[in-house]
């Protein structure tokens, strides 16, 4: 592959790249830099990305390490220690109703960092098991279980949200 | 295939991230199990209220126009790497042949110089004595080497200075021998090659004598002054 190819290959994915940043990062101007960051960086080693078809995961890759790297003591993102949410009596098998988006984003910001990240790896972007393993540093196994917890605590957040807001339409 | 194990593996199936055989067990079980069943619906649900959300974000113009700086940059990174190294290789270079100079410079045509202003004729000698030994006492403790005066087959010792060659202390010792003024210079630092040259129409014999530097000059036909030193 030639310098000029891994261009078009890496740039044909940094509307996705930029939006990975936006998750990985507290603010826009944060995500700008990651953005940067990570292409300056993809450049600089381009001769490392031999097959083009991994170029979009080793592209998350280096924008992840470079957010671990750079952005972990600046993020505002809270670690949120969903003990209250296990314990939640709530029905995960009901029905979940149409979930706004701003919702489904806040509840998503209540999970625990990797197993949001492993969730929209998988669902919003479509990457495999073995893919997110290799972006986020983990096993295949432990991307499983990220993706198998998290979105059973993330239901439990949703539905808690949702009976909170139907109590408040109550009274 | 127990209810809880399938419920485990729900997200595994709907990500299709199951082997074959599991992922039949867990579908044949959900068929028979009604909440089974209904969790897998609400986590299909989710998932794909997931894919809804904004997967792609364009950057800013000037994001994008640093990454195209990038893009374009290669053909001066690259030469702005070898050109530092190419600095690297001729200061490296430089140092080793303003050391080798140091080392090994040929100063014939400066003692020949030296051996004019010298003369005793012309400059007198620090100590005039025609004895080695009070010669190198002289000397003693003036350079970083050890006062050696060297014998020269014949010749007259009349006397000797102190003088500086390239920055060196070196002694410098006078001869006589049929009628001709003999300097000889002795320096810490021998030259590259052993050899008579001409220079400034004197004759000037260099050579490494116990790892000092020796220079003989003279008007002196070579072969006298070769004679002198002993060469055969």
């Amino acid at each position: 592959m030639t310098r000029e190819e891994f261009s078009e290959v890496v740039l044909q994915w940094l509307a996705q790249v930029t939006a990975f940043a936006r998750r990985l990062t507290a603010s826009a101007a944060d995500a700008d830099d990651l953005v940067q960051i990570t292409y300056e960086q993809a450049f600089r080693s381009w001769r490392t990305l031999r097959d083009p078809r991994a170029g979009r995961a080793w592209l998350f890759r280096i924008a992840r390490n470079a957010a671990v790297d750079r952005f972990r003591r600046e993020s505002s993102r809270p670690e949120i220690e969903l003990v209250g949410y296990e314990a939640l009596d709530v029905e995960v098998s009901i029905p979940l109703h149409p979930v706004e988006s701003i919702d489904l984003e806040m509840a998503l910001s209540r999970l625990p960092r990797d197993q949001a990240e492993a969730i929209v790896l998988c669902d919003l972007w479509g990457f495999k098991y073995e893919e997110i393993a290799a972006i986020s540093g983990c096993a295949v196994g432990t991307v499983r279980s990220r993706i198998s917890r998290g979105r059973v605590k993330l239901l439990k957040i949703l539905r808690s949200c949702g009976s909170a807001n139907a109590q408040e339409t109550r009274s | 295939m127990r209810c809880v194990d399938a419920r485990e593996l729900l997200s595994a199936v709907l990500d299709d991230e199951l082997p074959p055989g599991e992922r039949g067990a867990v579908i044949e079980h959900l068929e028979q199990c009604a909440r089974g069943s209904s969790e897998a619906g609400a986590l299909r649900d989710l998932k794909h209220a997931v894919a809804r959300l904004q997967a792609e974000e364009m950057p800013p113009a000037a994001v994008r126009a640093h990454i195209d700086a990038i893009r374009f940059a290669r053909n001066l990174r690259a030469p702005r790497s070898v050109a530092v190294a190419a600095v690297a290789m001729l200061l490296i270079a430089l140092a080793a042949v303003i050391l080798s100079g140091r080392w090994h410079h040929d100063l014939s045509d400066v003692v020949a110089a030296d051996h004019l202003k010298s003369n005793p004729a012309v400059a007198p000698p620090h100590v005039v004595t025609d004895s080695p030994a009070a010669i190198e006492q002289f000397f003693a403790g003036a350079t970083r080497f050890d006062p050696t005066v060297p014998r020269l087959n014949g010749a007259e010792v009349l006397g000797a200075r102190l003088c500086h060659l390239d920055d060196e202390t070196a002694e410098l010792i006078f001869y006589r021998h049929e009628g001709r003024n003999i300097s000889l210079f002795v320096t810490a630092v021998p030259p590259r090659t052993a050899a008579c040259t001409k220079h400034r129409g004197l004759t000037v014999c260099r050579e490494e004598r116990n790892g000092l530097g020796i220079y003989a000059v003279s008007d002196l036909p070579e072969a006298s002054l070769r004679r002198l030193l002993g060469h055969s």
